[in-house]
């Protein structure tokens, strides 16, 4: 491969940034429509490639397949083109391509990461898996397995189950309330033929949102995409997922009996749509809240002050179709009970008189000051640039971000937070 | 599927082959490392990586849960919390509450072999990192109430982690009885009898002794030049007293003799599981020559769905629904080998264990082929390029490697090292851990009585 001065223009570029050496982002079209979003770093021979399939994920599996999404994901480098699982595996050792899934509820990935000398294999070889997966008998069978065992070993995990019963009630009605994984049960139910039309309709021909980071240049971005994507003839039809509303708590938290010493609590709380102006605002509100597991609210009463957790934390959580903020801590059995009552005063506390002016200032700093810190690799910017494509952020949503949260004002963050914070939360509590 | 990989010491990576001046691709790169030392002895390691104005602070201490003080187990990972409990110059909850405000982000962990402090954070910011890190190492004066608190985090962290976890309760019997005399039998966050006896004298006493410059490493990696940094170390760290380097009197882990075994019924398990640990050669043991061989092994049985293990338990036999391998080589004590396997429906553990007992012996004839062994060091060559890209792994990787006594250039001899291993040497590899008597077994099953 040789370099040409071109290349060198952009490297040069790319050093002379002020903000985001890492950041300047190219669109690339490729001649059959397919497009991606590009960051040039040649200081390491790798590549990073992230593909996102939209319309996909758990939202979509059909009732009584819970998991069928999910079981598609790990079939997709059992064996592809030519090639069974076994050569499929041989050929991404061989080349030493790190290959990763990952799903959530509306949207299925894919990650490649190659080293550069090795990248035309690879996307060869992402070719293969993304537009020819075998789905051959007996690999079906044996991922089956694994995936019922894995999902048996979950359920002695007591986080596992608190997520999945709280899932269950606070998206009830809604396909986000389903288990993401199935449940043994449901993935005996799902058949061959389902995960070849799974795969058909929401990945082969579902739109996708791409994203290249790394040692390659826009010239190799577009035959890869070409490769990658030899044709778009195909339309999904997948059926819509509807907006959703996260459900209030009831009089007392939901719980749910486990023999474990340390009963494991989840919580929720309304939030914004990632696309609500109001986002920045809740952002700066849940740093306050429960953002800094030492400085946070939470952090401080339910840890620092009386050291009854190891974590207590919150976040802001959101899917495309729904946004929320999501609470978690566990302590002891015989503590459990106070550690939810000093939750429900801070959030009086915070329904009554929001934050101040200097938890606001110090937020903003840290939010401000820590952004690029998460951008520090490859994979890093990947999946940053695959959420801005994916909430459509823009191109420039890294140069702008810090400016947004800059701009949040006290009086902001206190009608949200007089808002949310007026919501009965909802608890739910594993242990005995 | 892309299940669990192999969880070889994650911070291993091979050769670095790529230039840092862009544009150019020289064939034979190595990743620029740096060390010197400071007036009072100090080492300081750098790794530069000039992508983003960023830098991580690493601050390493030669102590770890391995050297608790007898019946205080947890002492080593308790003082870590301490450390953020307030000094003479800053109270308790300000070192988080400053880094915080200049945008950093901080953590630390408690390894058997050693403590680490890292702050990732603005290049600029460094020298206030520097000053905090320097007052923190010699000044610790938390207030009385702090030690009571911080110790119910430490007990409410061991309910988390271990005994809400089924499998963890089993892996710390296991490792109990496979270290009879070495300390690390103990459980590095402690017995849980001996947390709740933990006291601020025990802390302050263990503080004094370990917590020193000759003690400490400083790996800094990021945007940052010697030039640059050297006088700052000096500045905040060199004119510190020195102290005197830790010597470890650690007891002697004795010949094993015999194979151990244990079965833990837990209620809340649905799937039962076998595991097995062997003692393995390792950095630190007398036959270390052997340790790449052993990552090398490693990777070829238990690595993956190519792996023969694998390919013999679970797609041939379907006998298992995964198994894997875990190698710890890096370490300062004994090494060890660890696989889990877990059973297909119908299958007893018993029976599993047989079958993989019989692929064991089979490794000692052969395992596997000239390209078996070919993608094996391809893979491992590779992780080091990979590591590069992100500067926290790279000060994680630097700090685990100079703990366990290697030195600072391990990093860039990794892949040569790699590429010489031949399939003699994993033939001894496999010899040197496959030993019955040096082996604990370890059964997870369901309530007695239960389904």
């Amino acid at each position: 491969m040789s370099r040409s001065a071109g290349l060198l223009f952009f490297a040069f570029l790319f050093f002379s940034s002020p903000v985001f050496a890492a950041a300047k982002i190219q669109e690339v079209d490729a001649s059959n429509g397919a497009k991606a979003w590009l960051i040039e770093d040649h200081n390491l021979p790798i590549v990073t490639v992230r593909v996102d399939f939209a319309d996909s994920g758990a939202a979509y599996d059909p009732k009584d397949k819970e998991g069928l999404a999910f079981f598609v994901t790990q079939m997709l480098n059992e064996g592809a083109g030519e090639m069974d699982s076994l050569a499929l595996n041989r050929a991404l050792e061989k080349y030493a391509i790190r290959f990763g899934v990952d799903m959530d509820e509306d949207t299925i990935s894919v990650s490649l990461q190659a080293l550069s000398e090795f990248k035309g294999h690879a996307f060869d070889l992402l070719s293969l898996m993304l537009n020819k997966p075998r789905f051959d008998n007996d690999a079906v069978e044996r991922v089956r397995a694994n995936i019922v065992s894995d999902l048996k070993q979950l359920e002695a995990d007591p986080s596992y189950s608190a997520s999945l019963h709280w899932k269950a009630i606070a998206f009830a009605g809604h396909p986000y309330s389903r288990p993401k994984r199935g449940t043994p049960d449901s993935i005996e139910q799902i058949t061959r033929t389902d995960l070849q039309q799974y795969d058909r309709q929401h990945l082969l021909c579902s739109a996708r949102r791409i994203e290249v980071v790394g040692d390659i240049t826009a010239a190799e971005t577009r035959e890869m995409l070409a490769k990658l994507f030899p044709s778009f003839s195909c339309a999904s039809g997948a059926t819509p997922v509807r907006d959703v509303k996260i459900r209030d708590g009831g009089a007392a938290p939901i719980m749910v009996k486990e023999a474990v010493p340390q009963t494991v609590i989840t919580a929720s709380l309304p939030g914004v749509m990632r696309s609500d102006p109001r986002y920045y605002a809740l952002v700066v509100l849940n740093q306050v809240f429960g953002g800094g597991v030492l400085t946070s609210r939470l952090g401080l009463e339910i840890r620092e002050k009386r050291g009854l957790a190891y974590y207590a934390e919150s976040d802001v959580d959101a899917l495309e179709h729904g946004g929320w903020m999501s609470i978690h801590f566990a302590t002891r059995r015989e503590q459990a009970g106070n550690a939810i009552r000093i939750f429900m005063d801070e959030v009086e506390k915070m329904r009554k008189k929001g934050i101040t002016e200097a938890e606001l200032d110090a937020a903003k700093l840290y939010l401000t000051g820590s952004f690029s810190l998460g951008l520090d690799s490859q994979e890093a910017l990947a999946d940053y640039m695959a959420a801005m494509q994916r909430y459509r952020l823009g191109m420039d949503y890294l140069d702008r971000r810090n400016d947004k949260i800059n701009a949040v004002t006290l009086s902001e963050v206190n009608t949200l937070a007089k808002d949310i914070f007026s919501h009965k939360p909802l608890v739910v509590t594993v242990g005995q | 599927m892309t299940g669990r990989q192999i969880r070889l010491l994650v911070f291993f990576l091979g050769v670095l082959i790529l230039p840092l001046t862009c544009g150019a691709f020289a064939a034979d790169s190595r990743q620029d490392i740096e060390t010197f030392t400071l007036k009072n002895g100090m080492q300081v390691i750098l790794v530069p990586n000039h992508r983003m104005p960023i830098v991580t602070h690493l601050l390493l201490y030669r102590v770890g849960g391995a050297d608790d003080f007898p019946g205080r187990s947890g002492l080593a990972h308790y003082n870590e919390h301490m450390m953020f409990q307030g000094t003479k110059a800053h109270g308790a909850g300000e070192f988080a509450r400053i880094i915080s405000a200049n945008g950093g982000v901080f953590n630390a962990f408690t390894t058997r072999d050693y403590t680490g402090y890292y702050v990732n954070i603005a290049k600029e910011h460094l020298s206030l990192v520097m000053q905090l890190e320097a007052d923190r190492m010699l000044n610790l004066d938390p207030d009385e109430q702090h030690f009571l608190k911080e110790r119910q985090v430490i007990i409410e962290e061991r309910r988390m982690s271990v005994e809400n976890q089924p499998e963890a309760l089993l892996a710390e019997e296991m490792q109990a009885m496979m270290f009879r005399n070495h300390p690390y039998h103990n459980p590095l966050i402690g017995w849980m009898q001996e947390m709740q006896a933990l006291s601020r004298d025990d802390v302050l006493s263990f503080h004094r002794q370990f917590y020193h410059p000759a003690n400490a490493v400083l790996v800094v990696t990021g945007d940052i030049t010697r030039t640059e940094l050297q006088p700052l170390a000096e500045k905040y760290y060199g004119g510190l007293p020195a102290g005197t380097p830790n010597v470890r009197h650690w007891q002697q882990e004795p010949p094993q003799r015999g194979p151990r075994h244990i079965t833990l019924h837990n209620e809340n398990v649905k799937q039962p599981e076998l595991v097995r640990y062997y003692i393995a050669p390792g950095a630190s043991s007398e036959d270390k020559a052997l340790m790449i061989p052993e990552f090398v092994l490693a990777q070829l049985m238990g690595g993956g769905t190519t792996s023969s293990m694998y390919q013999s338990l679970v797609v041939k036999q379907k006998l298992a629904t995964s198994v894997d391998f875990s190698y710890n080589g890096i370490s300062v004590g004994p090494a060890m080998l660890e696989i889990n396997a877990v059973p297909a429906v119908g299958v007893s553990l018993s029976q599993l264990e047989a079958a993989l007992d019989k692929e064991i012996a089979a490794s000692l004839v052969q395992v596997g082929t000239p390209d078996d062994l070919e993608r094996a060091k391809i893979l491992l060559k590779a992780d080091t390029t990979y590591a590069r890209d992100s500067m926290e792994s790279m000060a994680r990787i630097i700090g685990a490697l100079v703990m366990s006594g290697l030195p600072v250039d391990y990093f860039n001899q990794w892949p040569t090292l790699v590429d010489a291993v031949t399939a003699d040497d994993v033939h001894k590899a496999a010899v040197a851990v496959f030993k019955p008597e040096a082996s604990v077994t370890g059964y997870l099953l369901p309530e007695e009585g239960s389904k």
